[in-house]
């Protein structure tokens, strides 16, 4: 995404330009795709999550508000949202996700192969301590500590201001240790 | 990571998503081209053509009954009245004012409380159990007079819109000005959407001032908010107001 300029390319889209739509999709679809696979570690699940996310950003286009002039934390949140609750989030979209083909070629083996290679093999506790969260910790936590956000620009995608943003933090991280949860967290929000 | 996105999904999908703004670009300018038809019988514009020039309530799907505007404060369940003769879906805008969850047995909309920027989980709650081969969902039929699940954090003010009608997604019709009035659906948010004015007559409201613009004062048992203008089917002609901050009883 780095020569096009996104929050003109989202305009476009959102003005009925179906090419700009793709274009998006193009340049997220793979971040937005191992955020819920990280999450669900499952591909077609993961498969449904990416096109349950990108259907709604079309479905909720009104409101959208891009972060840096990007929608891919918009994408990440809503995402992250669907996998922690795909019965619902994605019943609306059940019957379009069944017709969509899918390829048989990969194979298990090569699955979880592909799988280790991208290094999703997330600590267990790290997930499960996500899952337990309300749902703008939850959020916040992905955000930061899967797909390294700084914490201004979490706080932003979502609606939180920065100062809210960094007290949420630290009571998650005093959270976290108490559970045990490993330290792996220095992340992008301490800078 | 880019080997692992089945490309033959990925293909479908974006061929799929890439449609929609055209899709959405051709309903405009249907619109337009009613606005622009007058006295021609058909205009090509895009390979669209114009429509005949009936009354935007004409073309538009009729609620079958009044619809009910309710507002409350945490998990609810409202009771609606008995669904008139032909009611096959109940149409529901859910507005979260506050809180991250906001909920309806058809879906939900999360994400973490924005001051002035409300929450709307839209929704079609089938009434039978008749397969719709429209609606991809295949709720269980609800019974609206035992109530209606609204599924928010305790303490969220909400307000729900509902209205009974005879299919999934109702048809929405421009008026001359370019605003489309009629019932929400999944494809389509009108600019003015049903509702009864307190003197009794029927017409129409502006749905952003009942929802996401809304920005009413919260109490402690839902919402206030001044009364909206109802307008007649010409859009612009008012014809009484509509009390939107009745509480859920």
């Amino acid at each position: 995404m780095t020569s096009l300029d996104e929050a003109a390319t989202w305009r476009k889209a959102v003005a009925g330009d179906g090419d700009a739509f793709g274009l998006l999709f193009d340049a997220h679809q793979h971040r937005v795709y191992r955020h819920a696979l990280r999450m669900l570690r499952d591909r077609h699940d993961a498969e449904d999550v990416l096109a349950a996310t990108f259907l709604e950003l079309w479905r909720r286009r009104d409101a959208v508000r891009p972060v840096d002039g990007s929608v891919l934390p918009w994408l990440l949140v809503t995402a992250g949202n669907l996998s922690l609750n795909q019965a619902r989030g994605l019943r609306r979209y059940r019957a379009f996700l069944q017709r969509l083909p899918r390829s048989e070629e990969l194979a298990a083996a090569a699955e979880t192969q592909a799988l280790a290679q991208v290094g999703l093999d997330v600590d267990p506790a790290l997930l499960a301590a996500i899952t337990s969260l309300n749902a703008t910790d939850r959020q916040l936590l992905s955000l930061v500590a899967l797909e390294d956000y700084p914490l201004r620009v979490a706080a932003e995608a979502l609606g939180l201001s920065e100062q809210a943003a960094r007290s949420r933090w630290q009571r998650l991280r005093r959270r976290l240790a108490q559970q045990h949860t490993p330290d792996s967290l220095t992340f992008a929000a301490e800078h | 990571m880019n080997q692992t996105l089945d490309p033959v999904f990925a293909s479908a999908l974006r061929r799929h998503l890439v449609a929609l703004p055209v899709e959405r670009a051709g309903r405009a300018r249907r619109r337009l081209a009613v606005v622009c038809g007058a006295g021609i019988t058909a205009v090509a514009l895009g390979g669209v053509a114009a429509a005949t020039l009936r009354p935007a309530a004409e073309l538009a799907t009729p609620p079958l009954a009044a619809p009910v505007i309710v507002n409350g404060v945490g998990p609810a369940s409202v009771v609606l009245p008995k669904a008139p003769r032909g009611a096959t879906y109940v149409r529901i805008e859910l507005a979260c004012y506050d809180g991250d969850r906001c909920a309806t047995p058809g879906g939900s909309v999360d994400g973490p409380n924005r001051p002035g920027f409300a929450k709307v989980q839209r929704d079609a709650l089938p009434l039978t159990a008749t397969p719709d081969p429209a609606n991809a969902q295949q709720l269980a039929p609800a019974d609206p007079t035992e109530g209606i699940p609204v599924d928010v954090d305790p303490g969220t003010h909400w307000r729900l819109y509902a209205v009974y009608t005879d299919r999934l997604n109702p048809t929405s019709a421009p008026l001359d000005d370019g605003r489309v009035l009629g019932i929400p659906s999944d494809q389509e948010v009108p600019d003015l959407v049903p509702a009864l004015a307190t003197n009794g007559k029927r017409g129409w409201i502006d749905y952003q001032l009942l929802t996401h613009r809304a920005e009413p004062t919260l109490t402690e048992n839902g919402t206030s908010q001044a009364p909206l203008p109802v307008y007649a089917d010409d859009g612009t002609t008012v014809i009484g107001s509509a009390e939107v901050s009745e509480s859920n009883r």
